[in-house]
């Protein structure tokens, strides 16, 4: 045999190998949540593949006044992490397409700063201004959903303008130009053209915000601690010993993850998330 | 009496630590077809840019109609644009492309309907106007292009290069048309090329751009026959002027086809040794060196063999100075 003809098996046993490492910490979230307790935590070998299923723990987990508002919570805090991404980073984005390479650079770099120092070290100093803040704003910014999302663009914001003068800068400089020439403001020159055209990169960056937010613990955990988001309950859950619980709990969380990336995959393809790392 | 469309004072830009243009004025007049030829690099389409208000000059004005726009917005310059590239958007179809000028003019819509529909009548691609952009062919994305600059009333037309993505047919037919259409729209256009042949058949007037500058405006006829550098001899022209050494401080320039080539032994001839010969159509191009070195380029209506000597007289020919820095120059 040749090498060609190799090829193409080891490749597919190569994307078996890695889909195995993937989805198997998911199967066996899968069994925790949906197989009697005697053939998971219950038993010394449990079986790989179940010999029963059941929804009582997906029912238990459900009828519990524990999940419906933290997965408000959470959906609520995700949606703003994601519509401020955009909000802020699309022009954000652009006007650092308008500098010079070397500095505009320099700026990405710099936003990246909060993301190296601790979660923990920025969260205390943003409750205290939070808490005096909050008499201004209807609602409240400590243990309110719009308080922990802009704690979370913290980490949100700099990658999506990562991603988005990337996406920016893959397109022709001409386009711009000719709309610019053609009686466009920069304002819809930015929206009628750049974004649209752009589509990709402002779909990857809402996504990753939104699972970034979505998945997000020391800030939900200081931040929103009376009504506390889904990954806080779980969190709970576990250190109750309610595992079965914070297994289909668990599932819940990823359901939304899986429904998202399944709409926003169209959009999403590998080119135009690396158009930042180029170049 | 004329006016003045286009007035550029003493333009200068620079990249870094290269001066792109330096110094470069230039005045169009209001329905003239103007012509910037040079070869590429030598910062043609930054020029038009400039004029655009797509790039900054570094020192310099811009005047359209009297009026200095050299800070101004390109939105707010009333001026149309092609690109080589086309630059068509992408997201939209014919249709949106044509009209999008006159959306962000917030014109009527049932006008802005009739003008784009106009325009692609004008160009011939009413036809296709509700494709995508992606589906059309390389002659009908330049005929969006220039649909897409006639559909409003600019003051200027601006357009780099915009035959040059074109397979060799087409664009000998887009460029009548061009031509037609700017006398029927008795329109100002600045034209960007390094093709020597659409500067013949377009151009009013013709500005030849070298190192910065532009070294000599005027009709392409005038340029040909009277080049006003040596430089100039050499870029334009199917083949390079011939230059020989008068004296000391002067040369002849002659076209191949300003000589003739003579029996030898006639009086007042040079002889030269034929190198190689290149054949067009009816026409030999003969490749020759004279006896000082210098190499000559003839035109004759029979081929001659390598390495016969051959003679041949001057009929015609302009004299250029040579100053000791500068490039040669024509004396008038």
């Amino acid at each position: 045999m040749n090498g060609k003809s190799l090829r193409k098996p080891a490749f597919y046993v190569g994307a078996a190998l890695l889909g195995l490492y993937f989805l198997y910490p998911l199967y066996v979230l899968f069994l925790l949540a949906f197989v009697p307790v005697q053939y998971t935590i219950g038993s010394i070998n449990p079986p790989q593949i179940p010999p029963a299923l059941t929804l009582s723990h997906l029912v238990t987990a459900l009828s519990s006044p524990d999940l419906i508002s933290p997965l408000e919570k959470s959906l609520e805090t995700a949606f703003i992490v994601g519509g401020i991404a955009l909000l802020v980073g699309i022009p954000a984005a652009y006007g650092l397409t308008k500098l010079s390479r070397r500095l505009s650079n320099t700026i990405s770099t710099m936003l990246f700063l909060t993301n190296m120092m601790p979660a923990l070290a920025i969260a205390i100093p943003i409750i205290a201004e939070y808490i005096s803040l909050g008499k201004y704003i209807p609602g409240g910014l400590y243990d309110s959903a719009l308080g922990l999302a802009l704690a979370q663009e913290l980490i949100a914001l700099p990658l999506t303008v990562f991603i988005l003068v990337g996406a920016f800068e893959s397109l022709p400089r001409d386009l711009e130009a000719q709309a610019r020439v053609d009686g466009a403001s920069m304002f819809r020159t930015l929206f009628l053209l750049l974004v649209p055209l752009a589509k990709a990169g402002v779909a990857a960056s809402f996504l990753l915000s939104w699972l970034l937010s979505w998945d997000e613990f020391t800030f939900a955990v200081l931040i929103s601690p009376i009504h506390p988001t889904l990954q806080v309950v779980i969190y709970d859950n576990i250190t109750r010993g309610n595992i079965l619980a914070s297994s289909a709990f668990a599932l819940i969380v990823t359901i939304p993850v899986i429904v998202l990336a399944l709409f926003l995959q169209r959009f999403l393809r590998g080119e135009m998330l690396t158009g930042g790392l180029t170049g | 009496m004329t006016s003045i469309k286009l007035e550029i004072t003493n333009l200068t830009k620079i990249y870094g630590k290269k001066t792109v243009l330096s110094n470069l004025s230039l005045q169009v007049k209001t329905g003239e077809f103007f012509v910037v030829l040079g070869p590429s690099g030598e910062g043609k389409s930054t020029l038009l840019k400039m004029m655009a208000g797509i790039e900054d000059p570094d020192n310099g004005r811009v005047l359209i109609d009297g009026k200095d726009v050299t800070d101004e917005a390109p939105n707010k310059r009333n001026i149309a644009m092609v690109f080589q590239s086309y630059a068509l958007y992408p997201n939209m179809k014919v249709r949106g492309n044509i009209e999008f000028p006159l959306k962000m003019r917030h014109l009527p819509k049932d006008a802005i309907k009739e003008k784009a529909l106009n325009a692609a009548r004008l160009l011939k691609i009413d036809d296709i106007i509700d494709q995508p952009i992606t589906k059309i062919s390389g002659g009908q994305k330049q005929r969006v292009a220039l649909a897409r600059a006639i559909v409003r009333d600019p003051s200027l037309f601006l357009l780099d290069e915009p035959l040059s993505n074109l397979d060799a047919r087409t664009r000998f037919s887009a460029r009548g048309e061009l031509k037609r259409i700017q006398r029927e729209l008795g329109q100002t256009f600045v034209f960007v090329t390094h093709d020597q042949k659409e500067a013949a058949s377009l151009a009013d007037t013709v500005g030849v751009l070298h190192q910065g500058a532009f070294e000599q405006i005027a009709p392409f006829q005038q340029i040909y026959d009277n080049p006003k550098t040596k430089w100039i001899g050499d870029f334009v022209g199917d083949f390079p002027m011939n230059f020989i050494p008068a004296d000391q401080y002067s040369e002849i320039g002659f076209r191949p086809e300003w000589a003739r080539i003579v029996e030898t032994g006639t009086k007042e001839a040079t002889s030269a040794k034929v190198e190689s010969i290149e054949r067009v159509g009816d026409i030999h191009y003969l490749f020759c060196r004279m006896q000082s070195g210098v190499a000559v380029t003839l035109k004759g209506a029979e081929a001659k063999e390598i390495g016969s000597t051959i003679s041949f007289s001057v009929d015609r020919y302009n004299t250029y100075q040579k100053p000791a820095s500068k490039d040669v120059t024509l004396v008038s």
